[in-house]
Formats: structure tokens, C-alpha cells, sequence
């Protein structure tokens, strides 16, 4: 199920749907490689998915290691509703549609990622420069996905 | 109870009544005295700890006496493997831990992370005992043919007596540094939050330290006196309020032991015109307000000099009135209750107080209401201005998200009102001039200083400061003070013929 409107409040918060941004793009890629009859897409998905899941654990440990309680401020800068994600059924679309829905979220995540990293960066820079780095390998899979349907 | 949707799990609901772990074995206490844990969040019990008795601190001590013959024979490099081996293992249980905190004590999750995080740093400068314990030679020191050199030695068994508002983190700025050079330890945690500890401790007890190393003795004030007097505990930490840690420091060093207390505090937060105030405002709000103000090193009074008061107060008022108040385990909650009933009622007094003398309430955080934790400990943040450097709300210790505005002319006169204060734990400065920022660190008599920060936490490789009534000693906790302090220097002078 994708991710709803979240309150983006704290950076708890933050990494909390950063999480699930990672899990919904990542099930998504799983669905893309299992129904893809091409061998290139379904290389891509699964390389994707991998990707997705490795987010997630780098995401873990900036959780665990570089929210510094010393400069922990509130946070009220991010709309959460500028990164939900729709709630639109996929079963029995096209590969072509699931690729659309997949270019869909990694244009949000890199969006998220990218304010995100704008609202970190001065306070806490190392988390910052995380989020700033995920924001452009959301652009550069998205990329990669449009390649596909070229 | 309604619990939104975006709460984490807790642990567990109930944790029994705690155990004294004693010579590597969990131990249930004597006593027949009993007393709850409450989570603040929901007032609910979710443990009961032991008032253990002087006997029980007794057979720690012995226990860590023992142990101490063998630990100081051990090298420090295989010490500093016990360290390395606990690290790992508290990063395993890092969010447990984490939650665990959130809740006994109320912090909010990140906040609770944080005070993990930092916990485990200091695990982390232990492991550098072999280069932190180093002394120093001189051949022909002494004449021709005559070495001199120090070296430092582990001195026995030291006590940490814990505070509430760190249940993670306190008791870590001083056993690592004691264990990795040598010495045994006791840790006493706040009755109010034992369970973080007694957590730590099935870690600590997972790491194989050899038994009798480390101790958990849980109690009040009379686990604490038996501390304080014993014959065989070397040293003692403290962290807490002034006129416990005067006590501490009284008690202790008239039975001939090293002590460091680190007592309360009223820190100020001193915004100059030029200040970058969207910049300043956020910082000031998580001093003032971080883990609801109950930090030696929270912003107690904001002092505002000049002409920025006018642009500030209204800006800062209007970001305090939209700090979410929550239970930590929810991650959009951004601040969390104080400890207890009895807290809250204190801090509702001065409240009334400041209306009482006169000070302007601008923003009332008294009937702060949490939808689904209505019996919870919350207080709203709350900011006064038009105070004056004598009023009680100015003055005292109120760990409570209470903000006391005085406005002054120059930074001088902001000095001046930090140093009428009886404390000297942190003050800050928000400015734009190295001129102003460098007369603030070099004049003003507080051990924390922050330019451009709010809440002045050392990290674990340097010294938690603190000067006048907020510290009773002379070495403070972490970093190299750390090793100084649970370390003696002998000198050794050698002639061979």
C-alpha cells in the first residue's frame, strides 16, 4: 500500500516515510521484475529493487548515527501532502503503466528527498548531504526507467 | 486509550520489578520497599524498583572490590575489547533501547535516540584507553643516569548516583572511562527510570564483563547515603540538582573520596541584534523546549539586548505555540511531558508565580491537553516577558518548558545578568560578531558556552563543564577530565646499578 499524507514534524518523522517511500518503491520493482517478459527490464527491476533495499538500511543507520540531539529543532518547513503518494489500484495495468507508476515515484522520493535535504542541511549537514545524494539517484532511476520505454 | 497511528510499539507494557544485578548475578532486593515507575505520557505503572538497603550497597561494593584485584591486572587493551564488544551490541539494541527511554521518562523518540547515540559515544572514546591512559617519561629526568616517569594507576571502586532526565545517557559519562583504566563500578539510577538501565545492564551482562566489574544497585536516598559513606567506593559521580549535589559533594569528600557533582542550572540564551534570527529561532526552540525543558543545559531565560526584542519575541512566541506536544513513541510528537505529577504541579506554581510578580505571560502552557493521554504530564511551552533579573521565575531552577524574556540594553548588561545567577552550567550567544562572540566566551563565568547554540553538549571526547553552583569538584565527567579523574598519577624514579 503506498504511504499516505505523513506529518513531517521531526526528523524521526522524516526518515519514518523516507522508510516507507524505500518499501513501496522497492515492492513495486519486485512486481515490475516478476511481470517483465524483457530481460533488460527485468534486470533493471531487480537491480532497482536491491537499490530500494540497501536505501533502507543506509537510512537505518543515519537514523541511528547522525541525528544529533544537540541540534535537533522541529520541523515545520514540509507538506507532507506534497509527497503522497496516490492510492491508485495497479493491479492488471500494463508494464508500461507499472513503469509509469514507478517513474511517478521516484520523481516524489527525489522531490522529498531534495526539500528534505534543504531543511537539513543546516542543521544537521551530514544528513543533509544523505538525503541531497538519495535525492539524485531518485533521478538517475527514473531515468533509467524511461530508457526502458524509449 | 486512543494511540495514533504513526506510534511505535513499546517493548513491553509491564517490566516486573526491577533487579540489582551484584557480582554478575541479578539479584532481587531485600527491601520491602516499593515504588512505582510511571510512563509520564499516560501515567500508567509499567514497573516497580526497589529502595535497596544499605546492606544490598554493601555487597555491591564487595563485589566490585573483588573484581578489582583481577580487572586492574588486566591489560587495557583487552579492556578496551570489552568496550568494543559492548558497542556492538547496544548499536544491535539501539531503538529498543531508545523506546525504553521514551517510555520511563517521556522524551520523544529522536530525543531518546539521541541520548542513546551519545550514551555509545562514550563507549566509543573508552575504547582508546591505550592511548588515553598513556603517561610520560624523561630519561636522566631526575640526574645523569636517573629516569623519571608517571604513570596512571586505577584507584579502586567508584559509584555514579543518576538523575532522571537521561536515563540512557548519564550513567555512561562516567563508568566507561572508569572500567576501560581499571577501576570496578556502581551505578545507581534515579528510581524514577530504572528500567533503561536494567536494560543496559542484560547487555553489559551479554558483553561478559568478568562479574563484579560493573554493579546495578537501585534505590533513593538511603541506597544513596550507603554509597556516599562506604569504605570501599573510591569515588563518586553525581548529577542533579544544586543541594543534592552539595550533599553529595559534602558527604563523600568527608569520607575521604573523590567526587565530581555536577548540580542544576539557569542557563541563558542571549540574542543580539545582529543574531540570524530564522536561523536562531528554530535553535532556541529545541533549547528551551527539548525534552520539555528538563536539561541541565535547556535555556532557562532569554535575554534579548537591544532593538532585536521587538522582532524576536513575537516570531518566537508564534513558533513555540505550534510545538506539538505528543508521547514520544509518536514519531510527529515534538515534545513530550515532564517526568511526574508532582513536576508539573512545581512548574504550574511558577507559572503562577511570574503572573504573581508581575511578568507578562505570553504564552500559557498550563492546559496543555494531549488527545488520547489525558492523565499525561504535559506542559505546553510557555514564554513570559517584561521579567526582571530578580524575580523567582528569572532566578530559580524550574525544569519546565518555561521561558523568562529579559530585555537589556547591551551585552554587558546581559553578562551582568548571567552572572548574578547563582549557577554557571551554559550560556549562549546568538550573533553574527566574532567581536561580541569573543568577549561573551572569554568574560562570562559558565563551563558550557555556545555561540550560535542552544543546547552546549560536550561532546564525549571533551569535558562536561560546568563552574560556581552548577559543580562541586574539580574534574568533570568524559573525555580526558574522565581518565584524570578515576586515575591516580605516580611517579616513579629509577636507578639501576
Amino acid at each position: 500500500m503506498a504511504p499516505a499524507a505523513p506529518e513531517l514534524t521531526t526528523f524521526g518523522a522524516l526518515v519514518r516515510f523516507a522508510f516507507d517511500l524505500e518499501e513501496s518503491a522497492r515492492r513495486l520493482c519486485e512486481r515490475g521484475a516478476a511481470g517483465a517478459k524483457d530481460e533488460r527490464a527485468q534486470g533493471l527491476f531487480h537491480q532497482l529493487a536491491r537499490d530500494h533495499s540497501g536505501r533502507h538500511a543506509l537510512l537505518e543507520r543515519v537514523r541511528r548515527e547522525q541525528l544529533n540531539e544537540l541540534i535537533l529543532e522541529p520541523i515545520h518547513d514540509l507538506r507532507g501532502e506534497d509527497y503522497a503518494v496516490g492510492a491508485e489500484g495497479l493491479d492488471g495495468v500494463t508494464p508500461r503503466d507499472l513503469i509509469g507508476a514507478l517513474r511517478a515515484e521516484e520523481r516524489r522520493a527525489e522531490r522529498f528527498y531534495l526539500d528534505s535535504a534543504r531543511v537539513a542541511k543546516s542543521i544537521l549537514a551530514e544528513v543533509g548531504r544523505t538525503f541531497e545524494k538519495l535525492g539524485r539517484q531518485n533521478a538517475e532511476n527514473e531515468r533509467k526507467l524511461g530508457a526502458l520505454i524509449e | 486509550m486512543a494511540i495514533a497511528a504513526a506510534t511505535l510499539q513499546e517493548v513491553q507494557r509491564h517490566y516486573g520489578v526491577v533487579k540489582n544485578y551484584i557480582g554478575g548475578e541479578w539479584v532481587e532486593s531485600d527491601s520491602d520497599q516499593l515504588l512505582e515507575v510511571r510512563n509520564p505520557a499516560t501515567a500508567e505503572a509499567i514497573a516497580q524498583v526497589p529502595l535497596s538497603t544499605p546492606e544490598e550497597v554493601d555487597a555491591a561494593a564487595r563485589a566490585a572490590r573483588e573484581a578489582f584485584l583481577e580487572w586492574r591486572e588486566t591489560p587495557p587493551v583487552t579492556r578496551a575489547r570489552y568496550m568494543f564488544r559492548l558497542k556492538a551490541i547496544l548499536e544491535e539494541h539501539f531503538e529498543e533501547l531508545a523506546r525504553i527511554v521514551v517510555q520511563e521518562q517521556g522524551k520523544t523518540i529522536d530525543e531518546a535516540r539521541g541520548s542513546v547515540r551519545r550514551a555509545i559515544e562514550n563507549v566509543e572514546v573508552a575504547t582508546g584507553v591505550t592511548s588515553l591512559m598513556m603517561g610520560y617519561n624523561l630519561e636522566d629526568g631526575a640526574a645523569a643516569n636517573i629516569d623519571e616517569e608517571v604513570v596512571r594507576q586505577p584507584i579502586g571502586t567508584f559509584a555514579a548516583i543518576c538523575p532522571f532526565n537521561f536515563p540512557a545517557m548519564v550513567p555512561f559519562w562516567f563508568w566507561p572511562y572508569a572500567v576501560a583504566t581499571g577501576n570496578t563500578y556502581i551505578v545507581k539510577p534515579s528510581e524514577q527510570v530504572p528500567l533503561t538501565q536494567q536494560r543496559m545492564f542484560e547487555l553489559i551482562h551479554e558483553a561478559g564483563f568478568p562479574p563484579g566489574v560493573l554493579n546495578l544497585v537501585n534505590g533513593a536516598k538511603q541506597t544513596v547515603d550507603a554509597i556516599l559513606t562506604h569504605p570501599d567506593v573510591n569515588g563518586v559521580s553525581f548529577v542533579g540538582s544544586t543541594p543534592v549535589a552539595k550533599h553529595v559533594y559534602q558527604t563523600a569528600s568527608a569520607h575521604g573520596k573523590r567526587v565530581q557533582a555536577q548540580g542544576g542550572a539557569k542557563n541563558a540564551l542571549v540574542v543580539m541584534p545582529d543574531a540570524v534570527l530564522d536561523k536562531t529561532i528554530p535553535n532556541m526552540l529545541s533549547s528551551f523546549f527539548g525534552a520539555a525543558g528538563q536539561r541541565c543545559l535547556a535555556g532557562s531565560v532569554l535575554v534579548t539586548v537591544g532593538e532585536v526584542h521587538h522582532r524576536l519575541v513575537p516570531k518566537f512566541v508564534e513558533a513555540a505555540s505550534k510545538i506539538k506536544l505528543g508521547y514520544g513513541l509518536d514519531e510527529t510528537a515534538q515534545m513530550g511531558p515532564v517526568i511526574s505529577q508532582k513536576s508539573r504541579d512545581r512548574i504550574h506554581a511558577y507559572i503562577q508565580k511570574g503572573l504573581d510578580e508581575g511578568a507578562k505571560l505570553l504564552l500559557d502552557g498550563r492546559d496543555a491537553k494531549v488527545s488520547g493521554y489525558e492523565h499525561g504530564y504535559f506542559v505546553g511551552p510557555t514564554v513570559f516577558d517584561g521579567v526582571m533579573p530578580d524575580m523567582a521565575i528569572a532566578q530559580d531552577e524550574i525544569f519546565g518548558p518555561v521561558v523568562a524574556t529579559l530585555h537589556v540594553d547591551s551585552l554587558d548588561d546581559a553578562i551582568e545578568v548571567i552572572h548574578r545567577s547563582p549557577y554557571g552550567n551554559a550560556a549562549s550567544l546568538y550573533t553574527q560578531s566574532g567581536k561580541a562572540a569573543r568577549d561573551f566566551r572569554y568574560r562570562v563565568q559558565c563551563g558550557n558556552i555556545g555561540i550560535n547554540i542552544g543546547i552546549v553538549a560536550a561532546m564525549a571526547y571533551f569535558p562536561f563543564s560546568g563552574m560556581k553552583e552548577s559543580f562541586f569538584g574539580a574534574l568533570h565527567g568524559q573525555g580526558k577530565d574522565a581518565i584524570n579523574f578515576f586515575t591516580e598519577s605516580k611517579v616513579v624514579i629509577t636507578r639501576w646499578f
